[in-house]
């Protein structure tokens, strides 16, 4: 097992050389550079001998893979440079103070989407053909069918502007501030994780619920509460795991959308201000972390799921 | 020996489903007695395994128990299984009746291992604490014949076979020494040999603990091997019930008898095999008459008309047939 | 022998097993090991044995659904083992297949007519109308209703569908049809019928049958030689009246003592085959048997016995029977 995970980190380091490699070049390929942009938010056009200077200050005028080489000579260490935009802070300095926002909002999207969609979904399989199994089918279209921003509009229009319920002045980290501000940034990244939740878990829970073993378990006069957490549950959470890794990696990243409506200055955020700036070193940190957390993330549902059934094993045989 | 242990009369078990109602149970009624191997015998849809289930209670939803008793006789009190709740179910399954299943491969829970799901009706019923219900089952698995029983109390079924996995299934079943075992096809899905192993293995335990089986099978053969007491189904219906010699050497129904004479023995070499025309009925459809009628070749006008209850043609040897009744006991 | 129609020589199906990190070790699964079978035109062979005995592999071998790794395959005195191209597609009319599942055998999507058309347009027989004509016949001749051509599979009974699928498979007029396990999926009185209607088949086309099958009782009806195999090899084979009242190979023995028979009052004694049904993969050494023979001596575990005649026709593989 333990030679399973290192060959895993291995990949990882593979996976993170390959996508630096593909970001660095493309976004060098994207027209304007970093200054071009600072010069036109000032409405001045950047005079070329400016530029060529600072190109050279920065080491922005040598061959493409030399940067990159030097950047990832750099990066192995941790040095991530500073910021284009934000000259007087590095790229370490920025991720780590606004990633916790992104966090935050990840983590109560999580806790939101497991409540509702998971609710949903076992009331759904548990009680076939009862309201609560139509009202789990509705929710889940509407999450299917609208789009993630629009809804977040809607929410911040209706909520924000109209009743003044919550402000638009986005939030505070934590939890002793104003909690209520996150409310609705929640509610709308939840769309997407409580329509996954609740239809992996009705369909997981039914499944379960029909096969032989859980008979079986009924049989041996075992009570209905035993049979639904022991039996049913257990089993039901493997594919469950399997969908929902994958979906916590992506929202451990933080999302674009609902941070920018929303106010967050989250990592989502940053990227969005680092690319319309062509803020290169913050592109390539954000990349980097975002590559880095999805695989970290779905290294550690693999090895949940592994745990969570003895029939997979990372072990091969002698 | 002769107490009956089980008594199950008219039995009704229908499944309401979109494109009509299934009467997979349409009245059946036998008895169990203590210590006595009953084996029901049928091809596919003739009911036996809903009959099995409903004994059990495990009939779950579009499946309804509409009618008729399931008497356990237990000690000096006799409860009407039928009318029990789930709550009190729960006291009478994996204590006084347990059931082994066709698929073994299936009927284990994937996660959990090995002793845990033997020790979970010890625990439950028997109040064992978890040092007595360890070593308990490792007895257990002696018994039912698994190699190395301590070291594979901790593995998971997907590491056992087959044969070794219905050895476990049934080595649950007895671990609270139920009075009745009911095993339902419990070597269709097993090879040959291994068939045979289980098949010795539930007449010995049946001998050692005094527990009365009710075997489910189409497997005349297996039926044959086991049984003290023969009950044919067709169509939801008991057709047929007797002794085991008396079933296989004087079969009185045309559709027991038919049945007899379409498979092929080891020993003896027919020029062709006897066929039945037609195709079993619709389960949806509530027939007047004999169930059989359509494709007996002995039918007569009374078939059609009223579906004949069983009455005894021979001691101890019932028939449901209008034209048995009439007859005399000859030959199969 | 003139009569011959198949003959296999030496015929090993073996699959490469990869295990180890990055498929270090290559072991190699030996699923048919070196099968001598002979049968001649108009007989039924019978195969029998348990899970994994490689049974249905050696069918479909024969039939080339499975390259050979090595060994011959002499059909009408050629060996089909090596041909290819347009002379394997032509031969493959003589060789048919019936398989255990009815209904996966048969694609849902296509009519009845279809599926009983397809051989047909496959290998140019005759003209459209023929094939029309041909079609009424084939389901005239196996018993299903000739209103049966534009309906779809779905809408038979499971002995209905085998029916369907042998047509289906005497649709080319083979000589050999290789019957893979065809009644084990039908309810029993079902099977009867089909068993007698391939019976039937039989005298009315002069068909010759390789009858695969677990259950001895059944295989015995048919056949009139019986091969039994166990992990890969053939143990026994010979006619089946000696194999079921007589067989000598200690594995047949106890094959033959396991089998239930629907006979109360004959005295059941307990079964002394012990351990389960091995898997080809860990296959012990020497003879394939000897871990559960009551015979096995220490010659066993080295050296694998060759099949002797021991009576007429009558072959074992067994050093002490």
């Amino acid at each position: 097992m333990g030679r399973y995970i290192l060959m895993r980190l291995a990949g990882m380091v593979g996976v993170l050389f390959a996508v630096s490699l593909i970001t660095f070049f493309l976004m060098h390929a994207v027209p304007s550079g970093p200054f071009d942009m600072m010069a036109m938010q000032q409405n001045k056009i950047l005079p070329d001998e400016v530029k060529q200077m600072l190109y050279s200050q920065y080491g922005l005028d040598k061959p493409l893979i030399v940067q990159y080489a030097l950047y990832m000579k750099n990066a192995v260490r941790l040095d991530f440079g500073y910021s284009f935009y934000w000259t007087n802070r590095t790229i370490i300095q920025i991720l780590s103070s606004q990633w916790p926002y992104s966090l935050q909002l990840g983590f109560f999207t999580m806790i939101f989407s497991v409540i509702i969609g998971m609710g949903l979904g076992i009331g759904a399989a548990i009680k076939h053909g009862s309201w609560l199994d139509l009202l789990g089918t509705g929710v889940s279209l509407f999450c299917l069918a609208m789009p993630a921003f629009v809804f977040a509009l809607m929410l911040q229009l209706i909520f924000a502007v109209k009743l003044h319920w919550v402000s638009t002045a986005g939030v505070d980290l934590g939890i002793t501030g104003n909690i209520a501000q996150w409310i609705l940034p929640t509610i709308s990244n939840s769309l997407g994780p409580v329509l996954i939740l609740q239809r992996y878990t009705k369909g997981s829970i039914s499944d379960v619920m029909r096969s032989n073993y859980v008979r079986t378990a009924r049989s041996k006069g075992l009570s209905e509460m035993r049979v639904t957490f022991i039996h049913i549950f257990r089993n039901a959470l493997t594919p469950i795991v399997t969908v929902g890794g994958p979906m916590l990696a992506g929202l451990v990243a933080g999302s674009f959308f609902i941070e920018t409506i929303f106010r967050i200055p989250g990592v989502g955020n940053y990227f969005v201000a680092g690319v319309l700036n062509r803020d290169y070193s913050l592109i390539m940190g954000t990349t980097i972390l975002w590559t880095f957390l999805i695989s970290v993330t779905y290294l550690l549902t693999d090895l949940v799921y592994a745990m969570l059934d003895p029939r997979v094993s990372y072990v091969k045989e002698a | 020996m002769n107490k009956p242990l089980l008594e199950v009369k008219n039995l009704k078990t229908e499944f309401r489903l979109a494109q009509g109602t299934v009467h997979a149970v349409n009245g059946v009624s036998f008895t169990v007695n203590e210590g006595e191997v009953l084996g029901i015998v049928g091809e596919s849809g003739c009911g036996k395994s809903v009959t099995a289930l409903s004994i059990m209670r495990l009939i779950e939803h579009p499946g309804y128990i509409v009618g008729g008793e399931i008497l356990l006789h237990d000690g000096d009190q006799t409860i009407d299984i039928a009318k029990k709740s789930m709550g009190d179910m729960i006291n009478i399954r994996g204590v006084k009746m347990s059931m082994i299943f066709q698929d073994p491969m299936t009927s284990l829970n994937p996660v959990l291992n090995i002793g845990y799901q033997i020790m979970e009706p010890l625990k439950l019923h028997r109040h064992m604490s978890d040092k007595d219900a360890t070593d308990y089952a490792v007895k257990l698995l002696e018994r039912v014949g698994i190699p190395e029983p301590k070291l594979r109390l901790k593995e998971y079924p997907h590491q056992f076979s087959g044969g070794m996995r219905q050895r476990v299934m049934i080595a649950i079943a007895v671990a609270c020494t139920p009075k009745l075992l009911i095993a339902d096809e419990p070597t269709t899905a097993l090879d040959v040999t291994i068939q045979a192993q289980i098949i010795d293995l539930i007449r010995e335990l049946k001998d050692e603990l005094g527990t009365a089986v009710i075997i489910i099978t189409h497997d005349l053969g297996v039926v044959a091997e086991m049984a003290d007491q023969v009950a044919v189904m067709y169509a939801g219906y008991v057709v047929e019930n007797g002794p085991s010699a008396e079933i296989y050497e004087y079969s009185q129904h045309p559709y027991n008898r038919a049945l007899m004479g379409s498979i092929p023995r080891l020993r003896k070499w027919p020029e062709r095999l006897t066929t039945i025309e037609g195709a079993p009925p619709s389960l949806t459809s509530v027939t007047v008459g004999c169930p059989f009628e359509p494709r007996c070749s002995l039918r007569v006008e009374r078939c059609a008309l009223e579906n004949p209850p069983l009455l005894e043609t021979y001691k101890g040897h019932t028939t449901a047939c209008w034209v048995a009744q009439e007859g005399v006991r000859e030959h199969a | 022998m003139p009569d011959t129609l198949l003959k296999t020589v030496d015929l090993c199906k073996s699959f490469p097993v990869r295990r180890g990190f990055f498929g270090g070790q290559h072991l190699r699964l030996r699923a048919v090991d070196r099968v001598n079978v002979t049968i001649d035109k108009g007989e039924t062979l019978g195969l029998v044995g348990e899970s994994g005995c490689g049974k249905t592999t050696l069918g479909l071998t024969i039939m080339r659904l499975y390259e050979p790794t090595s060994g011959s395959i002499l059909f009408d005195g050629e060996d089909f083992a090596k041909f290819s191209g347009g002379q394997l597609h032509h031969a493959r009319r003589k060789m048919q297949m019936i398989f255990q599942d009815p209904f996966a055998s048969l694609d849902p999507r296509m009519t009845v007519e279809e599926i009983l058309k397809e051989p047909l347009n496959i290998h140019n027989v005759g003209t459209k109308d023929e094939r029309t004509a041909e079609v009424d016949r084939l389901l005239k001749v196996t018993g299903m209703p000739s209103d049966a051509a534009i309906r779809y599979p779905s809408e038979f009974s499971g002995g209905q569908q085998q029916r369907i699928g042998i047509a289906r498979a005497l649709a080319l007029q083979p000589k050999l049809l290789i019957c893979d396990e065809p009644v084990s999926a039908l309810d029993v009185s079902v099977q009867a019928q089909i068993l007698n209607l391939l019976r039937d088949l039989q005298d009315q086309f002069e068909l010759t049958y390789l009858f695969i099958s677990h259950n001895i009782a059944v295989t015995a009806f048919m056949s009139k030689r019986i091969g039994v195999m166990y992990l890969g090899e053939l143990v026994e084979i010979g006619p089946s009246k000696e194999i079921v009242n007589d067989p000598r190979h200690p594995y047949t023995i106890a094959l033959l003592k396991a089998v239930p028979e629907p006979e109360p009052k004959l005295k059941r004694t307990k079964r002394q085959l012990l351990g389960d049904v091995p898997s080809p993969i860990d296959r012990p050494t020497g003879c394939p048997f000897h871990p559960r023979c009551p015979l096995s001596q220490s010659r066993c575990l080295v050296e694998e016995p060759e099949l002797r005649e021991l009576s007429p026709n009558h072959f074992v593989a067994c050093h002490f029977a």
